[in-house]
């Protein structure tokens, strides 16, 4: 049984559990069997208000059509139309999540999932960041023996420290590293011009209670340590299911229905971290309309607050506003054209592009402050701190409309039965 | 660019944010959300209230003069139904006409005073209204009783026995370096919350609304609104590229949301509508629409000629323009464009009259 001879759910199921089980009994006991994984891509499409586009409307754009199954509506096989061949499966696994999972090596399946979002305004990755992932990480702790294995994968790049001098535009291209950990920023060789500045990009290995012990005592000294990129949730039995902060998440379990599991779990928390974050960025303004011919229509967002940890320096505020705004492929894939208001301020009328949202940014050495208007995914304010977290400053401190945004995703979570006792990690102090 | 917080007191553009960054829920932002704090959101901005035949009756037979339809910058109100409507003004005026004749302030002063929770009530289509209060946000002057012009029109109408609102004055200032806010004599009559949220540490005559910022930078929020009409007697840099700048943000999400191989259409009206929350589509000033409108036609096309994407009127009328994504390089192109930083003087009228003609036919060849 393979893909292409699927025929319905249950088949694809048997195809993916039969790829999933990483390890065969032999007279030499437990031996590793060397096949490609299961990844499954969490996605995002459309708030509510907003008509959801056809998951064949998607593919479209990237030249892949699908192919129903036998009396399923919400999962089907993808083929290419370029050669016929099945590379995936596209499940509607919530209401504005689909989940598109394969075998494919990762380089033609991340090449894919990046040209399906790129193509498409109404499609966006999942954006975990930091904050999210330490939630995650604290409901680990709580609900796997402590002697199990955890994994984690810092990341932050102060990638503003230094100028860069690029010849032309094309060589500013934003690299989306979907788990390539140790691919560095630029071509590694001799001849390539390697910008000095401060870079945290480890993966630590541990036993989850030593996890538990340590890592609040070494992030008081490393900031970095709380720009968390990756998280492996424990298999049940062994293995786990690593998350990326792009939504990835790779299958390192001998279970496919365990994996789906898992990322039925995270997309359920991150919905309703989405649907909180947007509540309550709206909420101030629900009943505040313009009424324009008939048509009230709502105008406004509560504020978004990013308050670093400490003020940035000159240097860094300057080259963030200039890369940022000056090349189309930044980092924050934002548009816009800066307004100085002075050395250490500017504001920023700009346009997410991602999937094509207004935001409007005031942008100074101590604070990042968002409006994020009625009907702009809550999306763009988690990829804006995932994004923050990994480039400027990991230990960023983020409020919407007032709230912190810690609580707001204890809340989410406790609405899922996330963490009804989870903690609020300590906060580092100045 | 950086300006000084006394030039921005007199801005009714910079005004009108400064209120709505007040009634933002409490934040880390840099501003006191004082409305907010006294319990008040906003309803509408520039909603029209239109004063019943009765009324209008017996302003005639008093030989009182008030305007039919005035729209008060922004309604407020607050969980129990207390209406509180704002405008902003660069500078209070008097109870009389200015020596050229003009009343326009004195007529739309006349119809807010008006505004009686049953009045209000009925020009809000029967929402409920349990209380009305009128205050001006204004920049201070301490050269004279800012407050007499219009409790003189309020004098004037109660002589004529028609029952008015309370009002008062807010009066901005610089303060302590930043922006604030001068504090409610006790013979003034503020709404109760407002007034409670101002109280202050004895001896200052002023609360802080925006603190000083010690780095030099313009002390300026982002602004909601780039836009009202006839907001700014003189042209204003940052309001100039604010409102460029959203125009053409509002254009970029259209064409990034335009596949390749269609046509995206900007329509004027349409962008100028969303930009400005609404605002403009209720505007009455026929001819200032269009020639803004026309200044948004030559913002674009300015524009779109760096880029050779060929474009056309898409229905004849003059009114909007599409673009033809044929390649992505072209959308990546076009979208690029709009990223120049536009000249501050786009939103000018044209002193030689109509120099541009409209784009009917199709514009350059890629």
């Amino acid at each position: 049984m393979n893909l292409a001879s699927a025929q319905s759910r249950e088949d694809v199921v048997e195809v993916f559990e039969g790829l999933s089980q990483q390890y065969e009994k032999t007279d030499e006991g437990l031996k590793a069997i060397r096949r490609p994984l299961v990844k499954s891509y969490m996605l995002e499409t459309v708030p509510p208000q907003r008509t959801r586009p056809k998951l064949a409307d998607l593919f479209r754009p990237t030249n892949h059509r699908l192919v129903a199954l036998e009396g399923d509506s919400t999962m089907f096989k993808v083929q290419s139309n370029d050669d016929q061949s099945f590379v995936g499966v596209v499940e509607q696994l919530l209401d504005r999540h689909p989940v598109y999972y394969t075998v494919e090596k990762s380089d033609r399946s991340d090449r894919l999932v990046t040209r399906l979002v790129e193509r498409n305004a109404e499609l966006d990755h999942l954006w975990i960041s930091g904050r999210v992932f330490e939630q995650l990480h604290q409901i680990v702790l709580k609900t796997t023996p402590k002697h199990r294995y955890g994994r984690l994968v810092f990341q932050y790049t102060s990638l503003f420290e230094s100028e860069e001098h690029f010849a032309d535009e094309a060589e500013a291209v934003d690299t989306e590293d979907f788990g390539k950990a140790d691919e560095p920023d630029f071509a590694a060789n001799g001849d390539a011009f390697l910008p000095e500045r401060r870079a945290t990009k480890f993966t630590m290995v541990e036993r989850l209670g030593e996890l538990e012990a340590k890592l609040p005592k070494l992030r008081d000294i490393h900031r970095p340590l709380w720009a968390i990129s990756q998280l492996r949730i424990p298999a049940l039995k062994r293995g786990g299911h690593d998350f990326f902060h792009h939504g990835k998440v790779t299958n390192r379990s001998d279970s496919f229905a365990e994996h789906r599991q898992r990322v039925e779990y995270v997309l359920g928390l991150y919905s309703s971290l989405t649907a909180e974050t947007e509540s309550r960025a709206w909420t101030s303004v629900e009943k505040i309309t313009v009424k324009t011919a008939g048509k009230t229509t709502p105008i406004l967002g509560a504020p978004v607050v990013l308050e670093f940890f400490e003020p940035l320096t000159q240097r860094v505020y300057d080259e963030f506003v200039r890369q940022t705004f000056r090349y189309e492929n930044n980092r924050f894939r934002l548009w816009g054209d800066p307004i100085s208001l002075g050395p250490s301020k500017c504001h920023v009328y700009a346009v997410d592009r991602h999937i094509w949202q207004p935001l409007f940014l005031e942008i100074t050495t101590a604070k990042i402050t968002v409006i994020v208007p009625h009907g702009t995914c809550g999306n763009s304010v988690h990829r804006l701190i995932t994004n923050v977290q990994q480039y400027l400053d990991p230990a960023v401190k983020a409020t919407i409309g007032g709230i912190d945004y810690e609580s707001i995703v204890l809340d989410g979570f406790k609405q899922e039965g996330g963490s009804a006792n989870a903690d609020k990690p300590k906060r580092p102090t100045r | 660019m950086p300006t000084s917080p006394s030039d921005l007191l007199g801005d009714s553009l910079f005004q009108l944010n400064l209120l709505l960054w007040m009634l933002q829920p409490p934040n880390r932002s840099n501003i006191r959300p004082l409305l907010s704090e006294a319990g008040y959101k906003l309803r509408s901005i520039e909603e029209t209230l239109p004063l019943s035949p009765a009324l209008l009756t017996r302003l005639s037979n008093a030989a009182l003069t008030a305007k039919e339809d005035a729209a008060p910058d922004a309604i407020l109100l607050n969980d129990n139904a207390e209406h509180l409507l704002v405008e902003c003004k660069a500078s209070m005026f008097g109870p009389q006409p200015s020596k050229d004749g003009r009343d326009g302030n004195q007529r739309q002063a006349r119809s807010f005073l008006l505004q009686t929770p049953p009045v209000l009530r009925s020009a809000l289509a029967g929402s409920a209204v349990k209380g009305t209060h009128l205050a001006y946000l204004t920049r201070h002057n301490d050269k004279h009783d800012q407050t007499q012009g219009v409790r003189a029109l309020a004098d004037e109408l109660q002589q004529a026995k028609l029952p008015t609102v309370e009002c008062c004055v807010w009066r901005l200032l610089e303060h302590e370096g930043g922006i604030g806010m001068v504090v409610p004599k006790s013979s003034e009559k503020w709404p109760t919350t407002v007034r409670a949220a101002c109280k202050t540490r004895r001896g200052s005559k002023a609360i802080k609304l925006i603190p000083r910022d010690d780095f030099g930078n313009d002390i300026r929020p982002l602004y909601f609104i780039p836009w009202m009409p006839e907001s700014e007697p003189e042209h204003n840099e940052y309001n100039s590229r604010a409102f460029g700048n959203r125009i053409l943000g509002a254009a970029v999400v259209r064409i990034g949301r335009t596949e390749v191989g269609e046509d995206a259409v900007l329509n004027y009206e349409e962008l100028l509508d969303e930009v400005t929350l609404g605002v403009f589509a209720k505007w009455r000033n026929k001819d200032a629409k269009k020639s803004l409108r026309e200044r948004v036609r030559k913002l674009l096309a300015d524009h779109l000629v760096r880029t050779g994407a060929l474009r056309y009127d898409p229905d004849g009328s003059g009114q909007s323009i599409a673009v033809k994504l044929s390649e992505e390089k072209i959308k990546s192109g076009v979208i690029k464009a709009f990223r120049e930083t536009i000249s501050m003087d786009w939103d000018k009228p044209d002193p030689q009259g109509k120099l541009f003609p409209e784009d009917t036919g199709k514009g350059d060849a890629a």
